[in-house]
């Protein structure tokens, strides 16, 4: 018996009415506990009902294939609680007759590992299969499904939408209503993954402007179709838009294997203000600006644009002479200035995580020297977030979200923090290259920025360390970026913020545990989903 | 062109993703949306 998991994506309209926006396989299921959204109750009798003997989870391939997630960096629960399915699964079946196994698709692979499928088999698919019609043809094709449920007569479960030579259901009423918020999409016909230059947000006022873009537009633009972009103001948490989904498992003849799941809701990734920014295109119609995407569309980026950097476009980067340059004037062989931290790994791109010192080190004797940058990796131009602190003597300084800046904690330690945990009363480590001398300064603001540029990853030789300074000023003063941040296995227990690795291994909610992840063994900044490119299973990689 | 949130600040708590379950009046509509959407496959293969 085979299985596959589906999702489908909706919002609730004004009238309260659900509207469906697509339909997904290979699921992201981002809830902090199975328990409180499933009940395997009848699954458990359906497969002892069937005989079943083996159950099979083919999940997704590591970070995944075409895989179904949202651009978030901040969720509103503790990921360290999160399990997987499979070993949802394994727990629940622990004991019995019933034997549970996990399978992964291959990194990137939008195949599916070969199971042999027998009676006594129950086999469940969350991975993305190229094989499979209702993958390649109407989850990855969404205008297909579309078609298919406005074919079938639902077309009341659907946004009011326009294709030219198709669908119209917007027909020449009135134009929608969304106050000063955006009150059409423009959706992309053919598949893509460029979330940052697609759906484009319009606020089309009046209905010629309408037909202007139904009869215009469209017309020119392929298999692009035009829908209303649903918002209700009495269906939001904390003034951020909702999308809701619900999944359930389905067998080969599309009938529901009983798998009670709770329909659950995830938020945009920025809550709404009350007016938002738009620029007026060569047809004078408004479209939103691209900083203002995250408050209405929950995927915001190039897929397989990364977003872990140690600096961002606009960053004030310290050079060996002292002159303060902007990133991207920065190349490979430019000389930065960097740090000697007594105790630091001397390994390459090693200590971001297990470098622990005393400002007492080095507060009267700095030892500056020079770093020159071997490598600058940088991702193309897209909605980079970034860490605004503003010092208890009102100076700013701007971090890239996963940059790891020195601090001193509160036992008195010097250690690396990745920039996104940084909270109000931290004390960052703030050097003179003038005095050769440190001292703290302590955080009275942290907030967080969408902008419109790129975001780079410096990796300096031989130390693995360089500077920035405050965004305004050029006073000598500066603050340590280690040029490596941890990239982490699976290690699903971290706890957010964490940073040494007895607070992220000892972990009471650790239901997962893979063997490189031993305690003591591996540090942690944070908590990951999924393994970086080129980590096996279960092995840490630093 | 209008600019206003161009360098805006946001609060930790208007950057986060919020996730949560659904009241439980909108259970039965959304169920019966996904049960269209199966019947709908249905019909046109099988």
């Amino acid at each position: 018996m085979k299985g596959t998991l589906i999702a489908l994506d909706l919002v609730k309209d004004t009238d309260n009415s659900f509207k469906i926006l697509e339909m997904n396989t290979s699921v992201k299921l981002m809830f902090d506990s199975f328990n409180s959204y499933t009940d395997l109750s009848s699954l458990h009798t359906y497969i002892a009902n069937n005989n079943i003997s083996e159950v099979h989870f083919i999940g997704m391939g590591q970070t995944g294939a075409p895989g179904d997630t949202i651009d978030s960096e901040f969720i509103d629960f503790n990921p360290s609680k999160t399990t997987n399915l499979s070993t949802y699964l394994k727990d629940h079946y622990s004991g019995s007759a019933v034997n549970v196994t996990e399978h992964r698709a291959e990194y990137s692979s939008v195949n599916i590992p070969y199971i042999e499928d027998s009676p006594t088999k129950l086999i469940i698919r969350n991975s993305y299969d190229s094989s499979a019609v209702i993958d390649s043809q109407y989850a990855a094709q969404n205008i297909n499904f579309l078609n298919l449920l406005n074919d079938s007569g639902s077309s009341h479960l659907l946004p009011k939408m326009f294709m030219s030579g198709g669908i119209d259901t917007i027909g020449t009423g009135s134009v929608r209503d969304n106050g000063d918020y955006p009150n059409y999409i423009i959706k992309r016909g053919t598949p893509t993954v460029n979330y940052f230059d697609n759906p484009q947000l319009l606020k089309i006022s009046g209905s010629d402007q309408l037909e202007n873009v139904k009869h215009g537009y469209l017309a020119n633009e392929g298999d692009d179709y035009l829908q209303e972009f649903i918002y209700n103001p009495n269906d939001l948490v904390n003034g951020t838009i909702k999308t809701y989904r619900i999944w359930g498992f389905v067998d080969s003849n599309l009938d529901l294997i009983p798998f009670n799941t709770e329909p659950f809701y995830h938020s945009n990734p920025t809550a709404l203000t009350p007016q938002v920014d738009y620029f007026t295109d060569s047809n004078g119609i408004e479209v939103l600006q691209k900083w203002e995407r995250p408050k209405f569309l929950q995927k915001i980026r190039k897929v397989g644009q990364g977003i872990a950097a140690n600096c961002i476009g606009e960053q004030n980067i310290i050079l060996n002479d002292n002159s303060i340059v902007k990133t991207n004037t920065v190349v490979s062989g430019s000389v930065l200035k960097s740090i000697n931290l007594p105790g630091l790994s001397q390994e390459n791109n090693k200590g971001a995580s297990s470098y622990s010192g005393s400002l007492s080190d080095f507060a009267s004797n700095t030892t500056f020297t020079s770093a020159s940058i071997n490598n600058k990796a940088v991702n193309e131009i897209g909605l980079t977030k970034a860490v605004a602190v503003k010092t208890s003597e009102n100076k700013e300084v701007t971090f890239a979200l996963s940059a790891p800046v020195l601090v001193e904690n509160d036992a008195n330690e010097t250690r690396f923090k990745q920039s996104k945990y940084i909270e109000v009363g931290d004390k960052l480590v703030e050097f003179n290259y003038n005095t050769n001398t440190a001292r703290t300064v302590t955080v009275a603001t942290v907030g967080y920025r969408t902008s419109v540029t790129y975001a780079a990853e410096l990796d300096v030789e031989q130390a693995d360390v360089f500077t920035v300074a405050y965004d305004t000023s050029d006073e000598n003063v500066g603050f340590a970026i280690h040029n490596k941040e941890p990239a982490l296995c699976e290690c699903q227990y971290c706890s957010e913020g964490a940073y040494d690795a007895g607070t992220c291994l000892s972990s009471p909610d650790c239901s997962t545990f893979y063997s490189a992840c031993t305690q003591g063994g591996y540090p942690c900044f944070g908590y990951t989903y999924s393994m970086p490119d080129g980590c096996t299973n279960g092995e840490g990689k630093e | 062109m209008s600019e206003i949130n161009k360098n805006k600040l946001y609060t930790k708590e208007e950057s986060t993703t919020k996730i949560g379950k659904v009241d439980t009046s909108d259970k039965a509509p959304l169920q019966n949306a996904f049960t269209s959407v199966l019947n709908s496959f249905k019909a046109k293969y099988f």
